[in-house]
């Protein structure tokens, strides 16, 4: 038995993994509860990870679990839980179908180039950028290609099968928004995308261990692992049948040796060896390793403390958001605007991967993936555009669901009260100045009556209201700046708080009026 | 017969495609819109509105309500919108407008902040006047008509009647 099934047990779970976390990105009839969201996302680790640090959320404990997985097993995270690795299992599948017989080959290992991009990845967030971290995160990147290339196709079928079923009156699909575009994000998803199929198709899992810090961190760990797998030189008949199959390329048949390291844990060489000439290896009871000073290892623990200590003291400065349409008034944004229960830019900069689930989880498309908003290293990160939507008052999706705790859960009580924000009113756009006639559409849509409509003296006698802003009411949700319809300026926008602060409960006193069934009609 | 009773937040065929442009020819500041083709094929056409108050048009009755059937709001917005809601009054007079007053939103409209902004008025006003309608509705309210710019507007077009006391009314009390 036994080994040769492994494998089996591992498709059957990547391929669930796989199907459930590219349903959260694809649930555009949210049907996903935050719940299984966060049971389903809690062993990917970088998300875990920074949520355990930046967040301080120790029941975010995923990561740990994955190393402890590590130091026993070996890199099962990387062929089982990691869905970007199963795409490329994927891909790998169906390129080898087209290219039949096409075996793999021992690789030597690109030590430099993976341990420098892990470096990096874990130095660059010191200088105060997660922004490598977020390009390289493998859950973060399959987020990504999923939320920002796979979702507006699923969307276009989903459309297009509702609009013909409509007209022959079959109304179980409806129409969906689309998302709003990120050509950023896109470009840098497909570029991926690209990247990681063409890897995929032509050498295997070489991404997960060139590029991929995730797996060069856990093959870092995985050398000092209790089990490993070995060549048994004497049940090795020499048949090369396992390096054929070995999509991580390390398995030297020639020499019967295998870079644990690199070892995907696919167990396809398991599956093929009908001589049992491959086995699970205890290291930690022949401890020959162990003779020799680890450098890998120590520079791990060394980088892990640095790292730990970069994502907990420094992060970005968020600068001045970048005012590109030439306005007559010009709007004067200090800030972005980061989601509510992500506390302050700064922590949401310090802490957010990219991995778009929130952007295509938020029913109004506030949360729209940035381009220079939040800088140069917080590209793609997700910011509150209130041109594409404003954010409801009663939700509390995002905060629910973000996996790495950049936007962390408040009450919906103390969310209504979470000010993002504040509302700026430009009177010199407004169309009660202007055109002299009432419009009052900001005011319309705010929660917390923090943009009312007060009595306004005009030029022309009307009897005209006029926007005016309460800030200590406003909670930054952008109702007001969404449904302004001066173009191409706003006449109101929301300036976001660097840090987050507490908006004043609204105080609205109560109609004190009695039903009199014995008045008079007033007419 | 075609027959649909229109109350704004309950139209869930919401798309572009559904919505057909047509002209009205006595607006003076809408010359067109784009309306929802059920109106555009209804025999009888019934307006159930609420009675609210409103920040931007200072009431929601009948005229008002029908802000909800056309596409583009925002150019009423930017366009006089007392004097479009009004004009688009002209473009297809209601059969029936039923105006609900039960529980009426007094202040902090159209939303409302807290459940303290409503009152229950138990009232109900049917009327084939739409302008009439509003009319009574805003007198219900404790506002004048003449003071509420598209209902004045829409009396001056002679879309229907303001002057209340000219009228034959029925006032039940149950």
């Amino acid at each position: 038995m036994g080994l040769h099934r492994l494998k089996l047990f591992r498709v059957g779970v990547s391929v669930l993994f796989f199907a459930l976390i590219a349903f959260l990105f694809l649930d555009f009839r949210s049907i996903a509860t935050p719940s299984v969201t966060e049971g389903l996302l809690y062993l990917q680790f970088v998300p875990s990870l920074l949520k355990f640090v930046n967040a301080a959320a120790v029941g975010a404990a995923g990561f740990i679990v994955i190393v402890v997985a590590t130091v026993l097993f070996g890199r099962i995270y990387c062929s089982s839980v990691c869905p970007l690795g199963t795409l490329q299992d994927g891909i790998i599948y169906l390129a080898r179908k087209k290219q039949k017989r096409r075996r793999f080959q021992f690789i030597k290992p690109h030590n430099v180039l993976r341990y420098s991009i892990l470096a990096l990845t874990v130095l660059v967030p010191i200088a105060g950028s997660g922004f490598l971290l977020n390009l390289l995160d493998p859950f973060s990147t399959f987020g990504r290609i999923f939320s920002n290339l796979v979702r507006p196709l699923v969307l276009v079928v989903n459309n297009a099968a509702a609009i013909a079923l409509e007209r022959l009156g079959v109304h179980t699909l409806y129409l969906v928004r689309w998302a709003v575009i990120a050509p950023l994000s896109a470009g840098v998803s497909m570029a991926m995308l690209i990247l990681v199929t063409w890897l995929a198709a032509t050498r295997g899992r070489l991404y997960c261990n060139t590029v991929c810090p995730v797996g060069a961190l856990l093959g870092l760990v995985s050398k000092v692992s209790f089990l490993r797998i070995g060549i048994d030189s004497g049940a090795c008949k020499g048949c090369k049948l396992c390096e054929g199959v070995c999509k991580a390329g390390c398995i030297d048949s020639g020499k019967k040796t295998v870079d644990f390291s690199r070892c995907i844990a696919c167990y396809n060489c398991l599956a093929v060896c009908s001589k049992e000439g491959l086995r699970f290896e205890n290291r930690w009871k022949r401890r020959v390793l162990a003779a020799q000073p680890d450098r890998g290892r120590r520079g791990f623990i060394l980088n892990s403390g640095i790292y730990l200590l970069g994502l907990a003291g420094f992060t970005e400065q968020t600068k001045k958001i970048i005012q590109s349409k030439p306005t007559t008034i010009p709007v004067c944004v200090t800030s972005p605007v980061s989601p509510p229960g992500s506390g302050s830019v700064m922590h949401f900069t310090g802490t957010c991967t990219a991995c778009h689930l929130c952007v295509s989880a938020c029913p109004s498309r506030v949360l729209v993936p940035s381009f220079l908003e939040f800088g140069f290293s917080g590209m793609m990160q997700p910011r509150m555009n209130f041109h594409s939507g404003h954010c409801n008052y009663d939700c509390t999706i995002c905060m629910n669901i973000c996996p790495a705790g950049a936007i962390l859960p408040l009450t919906v009580e103390k969310k209504k009260l979470t000010q993002i924000g504040v509302a700026k009113f430009i009177k010199e756009n407004c169309v009660v100045y202007t055109d002299n006639t009432d419009c009052g559409a900001c005011s319309e849509h705010c929660p917390t009556k923090a943009v009312d409509m007060v009595p306004y003296p005009n030029p022309v006698n009307k009897r005209l209201k006029i926007p005016e802003v309460k800030p200590e009411y406003c909670i930054g949700c952008g109702g007001c700046e969404h449904a302004c319809p001066t173009k191409p300026y706003k006449a109101i926008y929301v300036d976001g708080n660097p840090v987050h602060k507490l908006a004043q409960k609204p105080v609205v006193k109560k109609i004190e009026e009695k039903l009199d069934n014995n008045a008079d009609f007033p007419f | 017969m075609n027959s649909y009773i229109f109350h704004t937040e309950n139209i869930f065929r919401v798309r572009e495609g559904y919505y057909q442009k047509i002209a009205v020819p006595k607006g003076k500041r809408l010359n067109e819109a784009k309306v929802h083709e059920l109106l555009l094929g209804a025999d009888v056409f019934i307006n159930v509105p609420i009675l609210k108050h409103h920040s931007s048009s200072t009431l929601t009755v009948g005229m008002k309500n029908l802000m909800g059937v056309v596409w583009d709001r925002s150019y009423w917005h930017r366009n006089d919108q007392h004097q479009c809601i009004a004009d688009f009054a002209s473009f297809r007079k209601p059969t029936l407008t039923v105006v609900d007053a039960y529980n009426v939103l007094k202040q902090n409209g159209p939303r409302g902040v807290t459940a303290g902004d409503v009152v229950s008025m138990k009232s109900l006003i049917v009327s084939t006047d739409l302008v009439a309608a509003d009319a009574a509705a805003a007198k219900l309210f404790g506002a004048d008509p003449g003071d509420i710019r598209h209902i004045q507007l829409a009396a001056e077009m002679n879309l229907g009647r303001i002057d209340l006391d000219a009228l034959s009314i029925n006032r039940i009390k149950l």
